[in-house]
């Protein structure tokens, strides 16, 4: 139905502002029961009008027979008495039944009403002759004055009959009218209720489609909003269906909600971009941080008086006891540790190098033991100078291993140093048969506040682990624990999957 | 405070729309008001209603007649005379409606001669002679008796206009009923009182009926015979199957009187028309007479 309106129309009503669409709504609403109170003040407005007028020409049709019936004693009063008094009551009758006509006739709503009135006029008209004709022969004392009264007598009565005529016919019309006044209330009760109640179906039912067809796109767009206001911002745009008011805020809104994506995602890219760089920042502190330590370490070892002191006081040992066979080795070796040391300010070094410097560390300190601490170093791995790790990643456990577990043991004892290539990972272990470390100082070791409370070379456990962890980006590539038969041992896993670029990379930075 | 938006084309159609509607609305509450009655009154309307009263019957063909002369009268004057019939004895016996056409109750009548016998010596002649066989009832106008009766009624404020054959009174029987009277016998009778009383005089009951149903009622036994006046040709054609007795004198003379006082009133174009169509009426009857014989015949199956 909607689709037979001219477009020209329909668009005049959608781009209208809703101010101008609700006014339409109401007068829409309001016209029906207006057009019904309307009809029925109308009908009610009949009712009284025609029962009024049937009043008042019953009550004209009354005072015309009283005045008929008057009228033929009046003049016989006059024409016995002669009396003007008599005479002027009949006039005053005479006027009142012109009177009475003449409101029956300002009353007369039918034809046939209108020939009885005919009649009575014309009868009357003779009546008056008649008893004009006997008053004047009375008057002036004519013979026989009553042969007129007499005549006037007979159309008297006559004009009562008609006057009877009048009352029957006017009273059937009446109740004929009545009659259809009765119908037609019931009728238009009926129709009244009945076009009510459609009315009022109507009325909700349009109320509903047009309430509808104005808070759709409200609904729409504040389901929008709210899922903008939950943070989701791809929602998609809101549709426009009008350009009142409404349809100008979604407009709007569209805008607002795309320039909000917009921003919102280059916050997000620039927050991204900023935590990236942080995190970089961060790991590159740490990363330099530790190397600093590892190099303060590395310092320190290269300085260390006591290792130096011992170092050379076995050189020294050997030079005086032994003829100095064995000092030229001690000597190599140490200065292969310090140049080592000295060597390596980029922080990475290849697992050929370190095992070497383990050697070297271990035959020094195999020296000064006189063989009491015995250091096996055993790789399996193929071409260990491809695997790179950070630079004195295992002589700081092998060191820890000798002061803490074996310097302390009488009998001496023994450290393991091996390599070998596991599944995707190559594992080092560093194990030793010393007099180990108990459960709480080894969960501060994990922790890593064997620093605080360990000291120097506790302090070394903790920069290795952290340096390998920093290197290989893997949290699991550094273990400590107690072995069964007693000691220490330190696993490093280097998983060349996960950390194979890194590796990589490193090894071909040196 | 920010200036007002213009309202849309829609919002200024809307605000003219109510305000047309309501105006519309309340002129239509106003105007729905029924007007007096007086409009009627005031209305331009006919110049003279005219009461044209008859004893008998609606359907009797003398009424159908006065009836055609009405809308010929009311064609003829463009509405300007209008004339009601009012028949089945509403204003009275013809002796009453003589009474009312004197002082101007009533307008137009038709009445027999006999009728106007008590006020015209003239109408009782003629009346008595009756109407000669082979004449048409106008021709008694133009006898000498005819003039009187003008002038005789003319006094008695009545004026003839048009003269029909009233038909002869028939006294009609079975074949074999013989005799002259009603004495002891149920006599259909049409609905004036002149044949009521007729009939009572002869010393049968009348029965009031229909011309149309006579026949029938005489086949089933409800009636032993009828009294009616008849149209000269009807009494022969009835002759053949009944026995017809025709009253001596009975063809009977009817007049179409006008109430002079009401009559001198009108406008002489209006005087004049209805004269006219008076003396055409004359031969309306006709048709209807034999309309209701053959609806008679029919009624009465084919022996009717």
């Amino acid at each position: 139905m909607i689709s037979r309106i001219p477009l020209r129309f329909r668009r005049l009503f959608i781009d209208a502002p809703i101010k101008a669409k609700i006014l339409v709504l109401v007068m829409t609403v309001l016209a029906f029961p207006f057009m019904l109170s309307l009809g029925l003040i109308r009908e009610n407005y009949r009712a009284i009008s025609s029962f009024s007028d049937d009043v008042a020409l019953f009550g004209a049709i009354a005072r015309l027979g009283e005045a008929n019936a008057r009228n033929p004693e009046l003049v016989g009063a006059y024409l016995e008495s002669g009396s003007f008094e008599d005479l002027r009551a009949y006039n005053e009758s005479v006027d009142e039944l012109s009177a009475a006509l003449d409101a029956i006739e300002d009353a007369a709503s039918d034809l046939e009403t209108r020939f009885i009135l005919s009649s009575i006029r014309n009868s009357f008209q003779s009546f008056y002759e008649e008893a004009h004709l006997s008053i004047r022969a009375r008057r002036f004392a004519s013979p026989d004055p009553y042969a007129g009264y007499y005549r006037a007598e007979r159309i008297a009565r006559y004009l009562d009959d008609y006057a009877s005529m009048l009352t029957d016919r006017n009273l059937a019309a009446s109740a004929s009218a009545y009659g259809r006044r009765v119908q037609g209330a019931a009728a238009g009760r009926a129709l009244a209720l009945t076009a009510l109640a459609a009315g009022a179906l109507i009325c909700v039912a349009f109320g509903i489609v047009f309430s509808d067809y104005l808070t759709g796109p409200l609904r729409r767009l504040a389901a929008a909003a709210s899922r903008m206001a939950a943070g989701d911002l791809a929602v998609d745009p809101v549709p426009i269906s009008s350009s009142d008011e409404v349809g100008r805020l979604s407009d709007s809104f569209n805008t607002m909600s795309a320039h909000i994506a917009d921003l919102v995602e280059g916050l997000k890219e620039k927050a991204a971009v900023e935590k990236r760089l942080h995190r970089e920042e961060l790991r590159s502190a740490r990363s330099a941080r530790l190397l600093k330590e590892s190099e303060f370490l590395a310092l320190q070892a290269r300085i260390n008086p006591h290792f130096l002191f011992n170092t050379l006081n076995s050189i020294s040992r050997d030079v005086t006891l032994r003829g100095g066979r064995g000092a030229t080795a001690l000597i190599d070796a140490l200065s292969a540790l310090l140049r080592y040391s000295l060597d390596q300010g980029g922080g990475v070094s290849t697992l050929a190098d370190e095992l070497e410097i383990v050697r070297k560390y271990a035959f020094i300190q195999d020296h000064r033991f006189a063989g009491r601490i015995r250091v096996d170093v055993v790789c399996l791995v193929e071409k260990p100078e491809e695997i790179a790790l950070p630079v004195f990643s295992i002589q700081p456990i092998v060191e820890n291993s000798f002061i803490h577990g074996l310097e302390p043991k009488v009998g001496g004892g023994r450290i393991s140093v091996s390599a070998e290539r596991e599944r995707e990972a190559v594992v080092i272990r560093i194990e030793d048969d010393g007099i180990g470390m108990d459960e709480e100082r080894l969960k501060a070791v994990r922790r890593g506040e064997d620093g605080i409370t360990a000291g120097r070379h506790s302090y070394g456990v903790a920069n290795v682990r952290d340096r390998l962890r920093i290197f290989t980006g893997d949290k699991r590539c550094f273990a400590i624990e107690r072995r069964a038969s007693g000691g220490v041992a330190v696993t490093i896993a280097l998983r060349e999957g996960k950390h194979a670029e890194r590796i990589s990379a490193a090894h071909r930075g040196r | 405070m920010p200036p007002r938006a213009a309202p849309s084309r829609l919002a200024l159609l809307a605000r003219r729309g109510a305000l047309a509607a309501l105006a519309a609305l309340s002129g239509a509450l106003f105007a729905s008001c029924p007007a007096s009655r007086s409009s009627l009154a005031e209305a331009d309307g006919p110049r003279a209603l005219l009461r044209y009263a008859e004893e008998r019957g609606a359907n009797h063909p003398a009424v159908r007649a006065a009836d055609r002369f009405a809308t010929l009268l009311e064609r003829g004057s463009g509405g300007a005379l209008l004339v009601r019939v009012s028949p089945g004895g509403r204003f009275g016996s013809e002796e009453s409606l003589v009474e009312q056409l004197r002082f101007g109750g009533i307008d137009m009548a038709r009445v027999r001669l006999k009728s106007l016998a008590l006020l015209s010596p003239a109408a009782k002649e003629l009346a008595a002679a009756g109407l000669p066989a082979g004449r048409p009832a106008r021709s008694l106008a133009e006898l000498e008796a005819g003039r009187r009766l003008e002038e005789e009624l003319e006094s008695s404020m009545l004026l003839p206009l048009a003269w029909y054959d009233g038909g002869s009174e028939c006294r009609i029987l079975p074949r074999g009923r013989g005799g002259s009277g009603f004495d002891g016998l149920r006599i259909g009778v049409d609905s004036s009182q002149a044949s009521v009383s007729f009939v009572v005089g002869e010393g049968g009951m009348p029965i009031p009926l229909a011309l149309r149903d006579f026949r029938r009622a005489l086949d089933t036994g409800l009636v032993d015979g009828f009294y009616v006046p008849l149209l000269s040709a009807w009494s022969e054609r009835l002759m053949e199957s009944m026995e017809v007795a025709i009253l001596p004198e009975s063809r009977s003379v009817e007049v179409l009187v006008a109430s002079r006082s009401t009559f001198m009133r009108l406008l002489p174009v209006d005087r004049e028309a209805i004269r006219a169509t008076a003396a055409e009426s004359e031969s309306f009857q006709d048709p209807y007479y034999d309309e209701a014989l053959s609806s008679a015949r029919t009624a009465a199956g084919a022996g009717g």
